[in-house]
């Protein structure tokens, strides 16, 4: 088992909000983050993600539960004495310093001399490839400069743990997008624990070695990118993280792995997981678009080149296969984006699907219209039964 | 992050061509306040007629005088002054962080208006009200006595103490609201970013909350220490002889026969000493946390001044930060060599909190009692049945009905008709100078924000010059000027003409002008030129797009200013003490007469109506800026 950055243990927060009504911010939120682990808090606005970073900051008081951090309880230990340093939102940079005392700042705190101080601030601007700014006021520099210094201001403390509150989000995408590499390189490269709040599902895949997605106040899932994505245990992490075809049905019978879901008369096997339900629920069926396989219900099949089937044969083939879901339906819409196409499919009376076919070339792809009979396909592993 | 960029987007396309708005105040603020101060840098340099007024003969004497004779009382008015500032600071600073970080905006606001509302009674009955509280038999002392903390009265009234605490009282709001205005601006985040980078309170404070609402700690400070070293109404009313200050000295050259070369002189010296204080200002507080556009403005046009301004400033600072430096560098080696552990350095630090937290408790309960004791004890004292200053003896109106029946205090030289006379006269006074300087207050407002001219930087110094010179300054150049103008009239067209409704109208109007015109500004300034625009491109003209688009737009504004000049000119004493004549005595110095006089429970009945009038005129004002600002 790896060392335990951060624990947080039954971790409520409630704000007392003068009326009445006690809403619970962070609700009972158990997570363990690990030494030297990029860990992404993941969750739409307001889910209680902020707070969660503020109280291991140490802005917020937890009202019930403990946060650990190095093993040790930090319950009654103000912020200036917490080993963890954040970059803030919009970085809070002292508008009054220079860059360089700014980076300087926290080591002054702990009475390191000014020499050394210096030294060591102009390393860490070095870090952040930014030694030329030293000298210029906070004012004076891009967001993308004001966030660089904003981390070396932090790093240079050499914290145990980096908290980062949405540190890219008053970036534009571009700057964003480099700026991610650049952060999960760094992060690699010191080996210090990242805890990072973001909204942006993107962000929290491209960097993240773990992501723990919330949402009011409460912890949904804890996991890798991939577990996230491929395997989300609820409709929310299933909806949130990428995009999701949910198709409702009521449960027809338990197997391992797979459950089988009635939806309009058809049937549809896809994995049950840890769903606890019962047979006769209502219960939704999740398959993401570019697991869905796509074929006119009339003409030939290419597979590859000089070979194809029509699709009656096709169809055959496939029926064979065991654990496949083969059905038939109309395009409804066809949207043409670049690197794929997404068909809108009607698969019964209320049910459809979104499909995405990726575009190899244009002498490969058959672009299905409107109106178009077409078959859908999916390996029944890619399906997965969610709670209702 | 806000950007130089905005500032060009603001910029009108069509500059409406305004400059000439500026003349008609330029004229009278050159007339009535330039051409006044350089009559009194001349009056000083001559020599004293026979029977008082001047004779043209050229002389330093009076400077010498003043060097020998006024020296001390100089010293004592700088450090009086010097005090004020300080314990306002000390009290001030803390206030104004507690009300502007109440978390509703009601608590707010009802906490500022709370240290707004006595400062808007009548300066003269807010000195008075210390001359009740702080006199030998006064309340104080009685209190004091009965409980057995003192054995003797403590001797307050009359001396420095008590025209220190009089200042005091009379000048901390002007501390409170630079710094409220400040410390609201702070973004409070920067605190949590000095806690997450190891700083305590303590640090925190000093070297990140400190130094960004500095700006308002320097404009406090000057607007506490200018009007507190020229003042004169109170150590007049509270200091007796050993709390004479400079005020008193020029008002005595001025008064009687007074050697008018020698308070000049002395006016002057006053003069240096403000602008030394200015001077310090410009150089401490960086314009560009005050109007951002204009330094953004100002580096655009690669602006040499700004340049050489921050050289000097730097150069200023430099020596003061060395010392800063040096100082917590110092603390830093001490705290290195005692190595508290980290459970001890936690447990300071909390230590550290707890004293904030309480001190940031008591503090505003003090302030409050403070600013509100004086008056409802003077109010309760009105309704008093004794003729007693300390002593309880049930309730009656029998003071209010003397007022109507000419019995006031045992000198009786009050008469109702000679009261009811003063309020006619105030009022014509204040309506007159409120009507004028609102019109060419928003004259040249509007100029100056819409049109660019040569000189308008040093017109836009002009406005701030009658805001930033001590009342006395003022009032003695309008006297000497009017002499002058009055003797030569008199010499060369056999003109006779006197103090009267006119000079006093004149002075007012001067020093007002600045308030109105500062305060349309400032509602120009954030109206979007877009709507003038528009109104041009459906085919306005100039004239029309004023009276439709910019004029509706900006009244708010310009009834604000009004408001605030109406006030200032019914509250005014010194600048009508010094410029009225016969028969147009106004009801401040009407009551300056009486409150010289004696203390009697008659005066608490008048201060009490005054203080009710003005509290209905601020409520009303209030009123109507939030059914402004509501839109």
């Amino acid at each position: 088992m790896k060392p335990i950055a951060v624990e947080l243990q039954n971790v409520i927060k409630e704000f007392s909000s003068g009326r009445s009504d006690q809403a619970r911010a962070v609700d009972d939120v158990s997570l363990q983050i690990y030494d030297g682990e990029f860990f992404a808090l993941l969750g739409p606005s307001g889910c209680g993600k902020t707070t969660t970073l503020r109280m291991i900051a140490g802005f917020e008081e937890a009202t019930s539960g403990d946060i650990r951090i190095n093993g040790k309880s930090v319950r009654y230990i103000p912020p200036f004495h917490r080993p963890v340093n954040t970059v803030f939102q919009d970085y809070a940079l002292f508008p009054h310093m220079t860059v360089l005392q700014n980076v300087m700042f926290g080591l002054q705190m702990e009475n390191v001399s000014k020499a050394t101080a210096r030294e060591r601030a102009m390393e860490a601007l070095e870090l952040v490839q930014l030694p030329q700014a030293a000298f210029r006021k906070p004012r004076q520099l891009s967001g993308g400069m004001q966030q660089r210094v904003a981390l070396a201001r932090a790093l240079v403390k050499k914290p145990s743990v980096l908290l980062l509150d949405e540190p890219l989000g008053a970036l534009d995408l571009k700057l964003r997008k480099a700026m991610q590499f650049e952060l999960k390189a760094m992060q690699q490269q010191l080996g210090i624990t990242f805890v990072y709040v973001t909204h942006d599902q993107e962000e929290a895949m491209t960097m993240a070695d773990r992501i723990a997605v919330m949402n009011k106040g409460e912890l949904l899932q804890v996991g890798s990118p991939e577990t996230i994505y491929e395997k989300p245990t609820t409709r929310f992490v299933a909806d949130f993280i990428g995009e999701t075809n949910f198709v409702e049905g009521s449960l027809h019978s338990l197997g391992t792995p797979y459950g089988r879901v009635l939806v309009e008369g058809a049937t549809l096997d896809a994995v049950l997981g840890e769903v606890t339900a019962e047979i006769g629920d209502t219960v939704t069926v999740a398959i993401r678009p570019e697991k869905i396989g796509v074929f006119g219900a009339t003409g030939a099949v290419r597979l590859s080149e000089g070979f194809s089937l029509s699709a009656d044969e096709f169809k055959a083939n496939l029926r064979k296969e065991p654990n496949m879901t083969l059905l038939d339906g109309v395009v409804n819409q066809v949207f043409y984006i670049g690197t794929d196409t997404r068909y809108q499919i009607a698969l019964g009376e209320n049910v459809e699907v979104v499909a995405r076919v990726q575009n190899f070339g244009q002498r490969h792809d058959t672009i299905y219209k409107a109106g178009d009979p077409i078959c859908v396909y999916w390996e029944n592993e890619n399906a997965r039964i969610l709670a209702h | 992050m806000t950007t130089s960029t905005p500032t060009m987007n603001n910029k009108p396309l069509i500059r409406p061509k305004g400059s000439w708005l500026a003349i008609p105040a330029t004229l009278w603020l050159l007339v009535f306040f330039v051409a006044p101060l350089v009559i009194v840098v001349a009056v000083s340099f001559m020599e004293r007629g026979r029977r008082g007024g001047i004779v043209q003969e050229w002389t330093t004497e009076n400077y010498t005088y003043v060097d020998d004779t006024y020296k001390p009382i100089l010293e004592r008015s700088l450090y009086i002054a010097g005090y004020t500032t300080g314990i306002c600071l000390a009290l001030g600073y803390p206030l104004a962080f507690f009300i502007s970080t109440r978390k509703s905006v009601r608590m707010r606001q009802i906490s500022l208006f709370m240290v707004i509302l006595p400062f808007w009674t009548n300066f003269l009955i807010r000195t008075y009200a210390w001359r009740v509280l702080l006199g030998n038999e006064g309340l104080i002392n009685t209190v004091l006595l009965d409980i057995g903390v003192i054995g003797k009265p403590l001797e307050i009234i009359f001396t420095e103490r008590a025209v220190t605490i009089g200042m005091v009282y009379g000048f901390l709001p002007f501390m409170v609201l630079p710094i409220y205005a400040s410390v609201e601006r702070f973004d409070f985040r920067l605190v949590e970013a000095a806690h997450d980078l190891g700083a305590n309170d303590w640090s925190a404070f000093w070297r990140v909350v400190f130094p960004l609402t500095l700006p308002g700690v320097v404009a406090g400070c000057i607007l506490v220490f200018i009007p507190a070293v020229g003042a004169f109404v109170t150590p007049d009313l509270l200091g007796g002889r050993d709390g004479l200050m400079i005020g008193n000295l020029i008002q005595r050259n001025f008064r009687g026969t007074g050697h008018w070369p020698r308070g000049a002189a002395t006016s002057i010296a006053l003069m240096g000493i403000v602008a030394a204080g200015l001077l310090v200002y410009m150089l401490v507080v960086e314009r560009s946390s005050r109007t951002p556009r204009r330094v953004a403005a100002g580096m655009e046009a690669q602006n040499k001044w700004v340049a050489t301004f921050s050289q000097i400033r730097a150069s200023v600072m430099r020596p003061i930060e060395r010392v800063t430096d040096s100082i917590s560098q110092g603390i830093s080696t001490i705290q290195k060599s005692l190595q508290l552990s980290q459970i001890w350095r936690i447990r300071r630090d909390m230590a550290i909190r707890w004293i904030g937290k309480i001190g940031l408790w008591l503090n505003p309960i003090v302030c409050y009692a403070f600013l509100w004791l004086p008056i409802v004890i003077l109010v309760a004292f009105s309704f008093n049945d004794s003729r007693s200053t300390n002593r309880w003896g049930g309730v009656t109106t029998q003071w209010y009905g003397n007022i109507f029946n000419n019995i006031v205090g045992s000198e009786a030289r009050f008469s109702t008709a000679e009261m009811i006379e003063s309020l006619q006269s105030s009022m014509i006074v204040s309506l007159s100078a409120t009507a004028i300087s609102t019109i060419l207050g928003t004259m040249i407002a509007l100029s100056l924000v819409r049109s660019r001219f040569f000189g308008k930087p040093i017109l836009n110094g002009l406005l701030y010059l009658p805001v930033s010179i001590p009342e006395i300054t003022q009032g003695i150049s309008l006297l000497l000027f009017f002499n002058v103008i009055f003797d030569y009239l008199e010499r060369v067209w056999g003109l006779h003409l006197a103090f009267g409704y006119a000079t006093i109208i004149a002075g007012h109007v001067s020093f007002n002008i600045s308030f109105v015109a500062i305060v349309v500004q400032a509602r120009l300034a954030d109206m979007n030129p877009r709507y003038e625009e528009a109104a041009r491109d459906l085919g306005a003209n100039e004239w029309r797009t004023f009276w439709k688009v910019t004029f509706p737009l900006i009244l708010p504004g310009v009834l604000a200013g009004a408001l605030l000049a109406f006030t200032l000119s019914l509250d005014d004493f010194v600048v009508t003490f010094f410029t009225s004549g016969v028969g147009t005595t106004t009801l401040t110095v009407f009551v300056y007469g009486l409150l010289k006089l004696t203390v009697t429970p008659e005066i608490n009945a008048i201060s009490t109506i005054m203080i009710l009038a003005s509290t209905l005129l601020v409520g009303l004002s209030l009123l109507l800026q939030g059914r402004s600002t509501n839109r």
